[in-house]
């Protein structure tokens, strides 16, 4: 992040802890390996959502792409495996978006490789695949990706999905709409 | 709302001028900027497998030097036929690239984990169209004479003004 913290911690952190505080990353990237997912299947007992991956609801500037190595799902379903949120509409502000919201939910990436199932599965049980989000002007364009409306969600039987960053390094960047 | 910064008569919202765009790689991209374009970006791509030939068009001439995880690379070789730095190949690794004068737009060729950075270079890319023979041409001096008139006429030295091809069209240098 870039709002220049103390290196050692000077009080707890705001919550909730997953809320962003500062501007998108540069880089980034998480990759998880051989992780075994156990009985999401939608639901939880009280009736929460309970899904295997959620896209941070207050990440509007930049989700690094995922990728998920030879990971295990068992009896995980179609609703139980994902929920990608979509852009805020109260992030289409002058003083934070701009015109239209913050795209980084449009742009999450999570590539899964080698992936093996048991017990209830969800309907794209592939062992590659990508997971993007149900943004029609992006995944819909992309060929050989099939729509969960469930999961809010395209499950594209690809890895050719990549995140292309660009940055102005110029010194009138912050201050210049390009 | 809050305004951030006066901007001379005006007031301001400061936005970091970093973005992220998921595209499907092994495809080529043109990127176009609204407003003018920055001098100085870097780009970077994160993917499993392929990558892109992206393109820049810009609004006014110049030339744009690439840099692929910090080494200087240089143009693709000139192109006779077609008058121009020749198309990228995408077998010449990250950074292949070349800026197209006239029409005024950089071509660069990106992979997964490379980072690409661009800043102008201090000169300018033109074509000269003269309606003449090339025979015409050479018996008045050709080249050097060419470059000498042009740079008089600019009142630049002449070493600052490098001819890269002469080709018949009537002549185009």
């Amino acid at each position: 992040m870039n709002d220049g913290k103390d290196l050692m911690p000077t009080m707890s952190s705001s919550l909730p802890i997953y809320k962003s505080h500062g501007e998108g990353n540069w880089g980034g990237t998480i990759k998880v390996e051989k992780v075994d997912f156990v009985n999401f299947l939608g639901k939880s007992r009280c009736g929460a959502r309970h899904v295997v991956f959620e896209s941070n609801p207050d990440g509007s500037d930049k989700i690094p792409p995922h990728s998920f190595n030879s990971c295990k799902f068992t009896n995980v379903d179609d609703i139980g495996f994902a929920f990608l949120n979509k852009p805020n509409p109260g992030w289409a502000n002058v003083k934070d978006c701009g015109n239209f919201p913050c795209t980084a939910p449009n742009n999450l990436i999570f590539s899964f490789k080698g992936t093996t199932y048991s017990g209830a599965m969800p309907s794209a049980s592939s062992r590659d695949f990508t997971l993007v989000p149900d943004d029609k002007q992006v995944a819909g364009t992309y060929p050989g990706c099939n729509h969960k409306p469930a999961m809010q969600a395209y499950v594209c039987l690809t890895n050719n999905i990549g995140m292309l960053m660009f940055e102005s390094l110029d010194e009138d960047a912050w201050d210049r709409a390009i | 709302m809050m305004d951030h910064i006066w901007d001379a008569f005006y007031t301001g919202q400061r936005r970091m001028a970093r973005f992220p765009a998921a595209l499907w790689t092994d495809e080529d991209y043109t990127i176009e900027f609204s407003g003018t374009n920055p001098k100085k970006m870097r780009f970077m791509l994160d993917a499993r497998v392929g990558a892109t030939k992206l393109r820049i068009p810009y609004p006014v001439a110049g030339s744009i030097q690439v840099y692929a995880d910090g080494k200087k690379k240089s143009m693709t070789p000139w192109d006779d036929a077609l008058g121009r730095n020749g198309p990228l190949t995408k077998n010449k690794g990250c950074g292949e690239n070349r800026f197209v004068g006239i029409e005024n737009f950089l071509e660069f060729y990106i992979t997964p984990g490379c980072l690409i950075e661009i800043e102008p270079k201090d000169s300018i890319m033109t074509k000269v169209r003269m309606d003449w023979s090339l025979a015409e041409f050479y018996s008045d001096g050709g080249t050097t004479r060419f470059v000498d008139r042009l740079a008089a006429s600019l009142g630049i030295s002449s070493s600052r003004i490098k001819t890269v091809a002469i080709y018949e069209g009537s002549v185009v240098v």
